[in-house]
């Protein structure tokens, strides 16, 4: 007998059409499963129907068995004595899982008292051992510590120690690394693998990354508009997709390791952009007296070509963005300087000439913030004619130009950014930042938030962009995969500082900083075949505010010297790359 | 939110929402008799009636609410009482609509020393005791009507702007007003076009929430005799009245004292059913 058995479910909100549909699957004990799918295929919905947290507006109806019992539709009381003590959920965010006003120790103290785990006087030592057993680093101060001390990964590990206390038989994980840097995803899949070793637990691994499925998984279910298309072992999901929809995707993910790199051709000579020395800092909030400083980017000089794409790319907090909006003018920066074809960038938008920021432009990563919903998509993307062209008549012509250019259809331009999925929203950003025909434009994670197929497209219409008109980009990202796809160029930043600059296929064959290894060697990859790389003890990053003395990498850093602990290292050229290593030309990475 | 958005999920929320339609409802009704009503009947507002004092309310002579101890009709200066307290209400609503919302947006997207001189300001006149002001002007100003309107304003606009502040300063944090700088959108644009449009929202529903808050005001006064003067009459006047007379005819009190509560509470229930509609939460459902 299976462990969770689903048959025929079906969920669905009112009249809408239904959000799950005659969906049939099966969990057996100790196995690990994947349900994969894009945003709005169900996959959500599905966990909480199995922990029985479907809203109440819902409607839902087939069966959910666990363990020879049908839960579906059964009161709360019946649920609470499997929650915890059977199966458990760790969701996307553990910031917002987590109870900010009280201590993680208490927290996990109050799951154990609830479900009457174990005595009460010892609590405190259970909780404690399985803040131990999820790798907190110094678990014993962390037991009384709140949520906001602690960092994302460390969040999710005490979210993973909460999920697990009661050795529940069923695990379900939705999206549990979505929100955290690749070094630390890399962790937690392998915390998530020890622990399941460990207490033979079932796991529904719910994620859109086929790279994180491919080598936690033992069978995969692929969702589409909340039916199941295909359920098969990973392996044969891979090697030989059914379905067209999994074919897709399978072909997007290998597509992303190895592609056929059809980039415009970087040229002229004069630099189009060229930042030298530049420097932003932060005042930090509460600490006026001392006048303490955060220094988010340090000292970054690089230039970019007409028609070249720089993809700048680092861990959270590493200051990618704060570079982004120093060069728009949004972040006032303290030292160095900023030429745009010569021409000196300074202060914030509002005081630069109109000529100098009619050149540049900027999407940002989150597609709905960016549009403002009070307006219509035809007043959003011309908006820049009205501030900088308002005499001319060609208004209406050069809005559907526009619109065609990005592929959107021209009935949407009555629409409000509401109305619109998230791929639209991004192609209503990008006609608005391209319609005053910029010089360079800045993507900041402009493709973070959107789905696999969807980020497709939005690459393409980057790319063909830049061979139509030649436009210089800095595309700022968190994720090696889609830098690979559309950089000429890659900065690697840690910590404020440049690691490394170099051309994207020589970084990516071979890397020279040991951060960039780090980065390269945390990605997922999806093929089950290749095995899991297990990583060195890589650890968090330090916090901002306090750097490291020396080289800022090197309390993380393998190859670390006695000299990386109080000398910083300068850039130095090394086979047309720019590193900032000691060890850069002796080390083979 | 643009008005042809709030159109049509008004119209949606309208069909859903019960307490829109009844509470909206009664009080169109009541304003519409409000100005049909004196036209209808055959009795003025100040005509006395020595012989008809303390007539209970009766169909003859259509003597609908009675009439009062100097016997004039009380149906007429009822509907009369209800117009002047709606368009005091509307008035200084307004009023404080845009005083308070032209400051608030400055003073929150402008922000820096701009906004903390604004808004120490508003802390400054907050302290004043206004009621006491008002009375203190309407001795001074002789009652003048346009006075209370003024003066009813201008204790409402201050919990406006400070309102509109904090929504203009979480509004001006989204990238969209980003993105407008870096088009090179001017400030004042900026402030009119991207940011105030957005407040629409909660403004309206604030403003539905401070009409009953101004009925109450312009009733306090009246009920003190410092609001609208006799022959005019007010809700809150009339309800002064009827407490003096309310052993022998206690209609004289229940019928403005009832209308007024039943005003108040629409225009709370209004008030409660509009956040829905204007609640962006809703947006994704």
């Amino acid at each position: 007998m299976s462990l969770l058995s689903v048959r025929n479910l079906n969920i669905r909100y009112s009249d809408a059409p239904p959000v799950i549909n005659s969906l049939n699957f099966r969990i057996e004990t100790g196995e690990a499963v994947g349900l994969v799918g894009e945003s709005g295929s169900g996959k959500t919905q599905t966990a909480l129907a199995i922990m029985g947290l479907t809203p109440d507006n819902a409607i839902a109806t087939g069966e959910i068995v666990f363990d020879g019992k049908n839960l579906l539709g059964k009161p709360e009381q019946v649920f609470n004595k499997y929650r915890t003590r059977r199966m458990s959920i760790v969701f996307q965010d553990p910031m917002s899982a987590l109870n900010p006003y009280v201590r993680v120790g208490e927290q996990l103290r109050r799951i154990l008292i609830q479900h009457e785990l174990v005595d009460e006087d010892e609590t405190d030592n259970r909780a404690l051992e399985m803040l131990q057993l999820v790798g907190l680093p110094d678990a014993e101060r962390q037991f009384r510590s709140y949520p906001h001390q602690l960092s994302g990964g460390m969040r999710q590990r005490v979210m993973i120690a909460a999920a697990l206390i009661g050795r529940p038989e069923l695990l379900i994980a939705d999206e549990p690394t979505t929100a955290l840097d690749v070094t630390v995803q890399a962790q937690i899949l392998d915390l998530l693998r020890q622990l399941r070793d460990r207490f033979n637990t079932a796991l529904l691994l719910i994620t859109h990354d086929l790279g994180v499925v491919a080598g936690n998984c033992d069978r995969m279910l692929v969702l589409k508009d909340g039916e199941l298309v295909e359920s098969a072992p990973t392996r044969t999901i891979f090697s030989a997709p059914a379905h067209p929809d999994t074919q897709a995707m399978v072909a997007a993910a290998r597509r992303s390791e190895a592609l056929p790199r059809l980039l415009a051709q970087p040229a002229g000579d004069r630099p189009a952009l060229e930042i030298k020395g530049l420097t932003v800092s932060y005042a930090v909030p509460g600490e006026r007296s001392s006048r303490r400083k955060l220094e988010a980017v340090k000292d970054l000089s690089v230039t970019i070509a007409p028609g070249e794409t720089l993809a700048v790319v680092g861990e959270s907090g590493s200051g990618k963005t704060s570079v982004a909006r120093a060069v728009v003018g949004l972040k006032p920066t303290k030292e160095g300087s900023m030429l745009l074809f010569g021409e000196r960038l300074e202060g914030p938008p509002e005081s630069r000439p109109n000529a100098v920021r009619r050149e540049l432009q900027m999407v940002f990563q989150d597609p709905a913030g960016s549009l403002n919903p009070a307006m219509r998509i035809d007043d959003i993307i011309t908006e820049p004619l009205d501030v900088h062209e308002p005499d001319k008549a060609d208004k209406g012509e050069r809005l559907a130009e526009m619109l065609q250019r990005v592929g959107l259809d021209a009935a949407l331009a009555h629409r409000f950014p509401h109305e619109l999925s998230g791929g639209q929203a991004q192609r209503v950003a990008i006609a608005r930042a391209l319609i005053l025909k910029p010089k360079i434009l800045i993507c900041d994670e402009a493709v973070a938030a959107l789905d696999g197929s969807v980020r497709q497209e939005i690459l393409e219409l980057l790319r063909s962009e830049q061979k139509h008109s030649g436009l210089s980009m800095i595309f700022i990202s968190h994720d090696l995969a889609t830098v690979r796809q559309i950089s000429h160029r890659v900065l690697v930043m840690y910590l404020g500082r440049i690691c490394e600059i170099s051309d994207t296929e020589s970084l990516f064959i071979r890397p020279k900083h040991p951060y960039t290894k780090a980065l390269l060697d945390a990605v997922p990859i999806a093929d089950p075949d290749v095995g899991i790389v297990v990583l060195s003890e890589l650890g968090e990053a330090p916090s901002v505010m306090r750097p490291p003395p020396g080289c800022v990498f090197h309390p993380r850093c393998t190859y670390s010297v006695l000299r990386c602990n109080d000398d910083s290292p300068d850039l130095q050229v090394l086979d047309g790359s720019s590193v900032a290593c000691h060890r850069a030309a002796e080390l083979d990475l | 939110m643009n008005a042809g958005v709030l159109a049509s999920r008004f119209t949606a929320e309208l069909r859903r929402s019960r307490s829109i339609r009844i509470c909206g409802g009664t009080l169109i009704a009541i304003a519409v008799v409000s100005l049909i009503g004196p036209w209808i009947s055959p009795h003025s507002y100040l005509t006395t009636d020595f012989d008809g004092r303390f007539i209970k309310p009766t169909v003859e002579a259509f003597h609908l609410f009675g009439t009062d101890d100097l016997g004039r009709d009380l149906f007429v200066r009822t509907l009369m009482g209800v117009q002047v307290t709606l368009l005091v209400a509307v008035v200084a609503s307004i009023v404080s609509l845009v005083i308070g919302v032209a400051y608030g947006a400055v003073a929150g997207y402008v922000g820096g020393r701009v906004d903390a001189v604004m808004m120490r300001i508003v802390d400054a006149l907050y302290a004043l005791p206004f009621i006491f002001l008002v009375i203190l002007l309407m001795v001074v100003f002789k009652r003048n009507f346009l006075l209370i309107f003024v003066a009813i304003g201008a204790i409402n606009w201050l919990d406006m702007a400070r309102i509109v502040r904090g929504q203009t300063i979480s509004l001006k944090q989204r990238e969209f007003v980003d993105a407008a700088k870096l088009i090179g959108v001017s400030t004042w644009r900026i402030i009119f076009r991207h940011i105030t449009p957005n407040l629409l929202g909660v403004v309206v529903v604030y403003v539905t929430l401070t009409i009953p808050q101004a009925i109450l005001v312009e009733s306090f006064l009246s009920f003190l005799g410092l609001g609208v003067q006799e022959p005019q009459t007010s809700l809150g006047a009339l309800v002064n009245g009827g407490v003096g007379q309310m052993e022998q005819a206690s209609w004289m009190l229940l019928i403005p004292a009832v209308l007024l509560a039943v005003i108040l509470f629409c225009f709370n229930f209004l008030g409660d059913g509009l956040r829905d509609v204007f609640d962006p939460r809703r947006e994704s459902r």
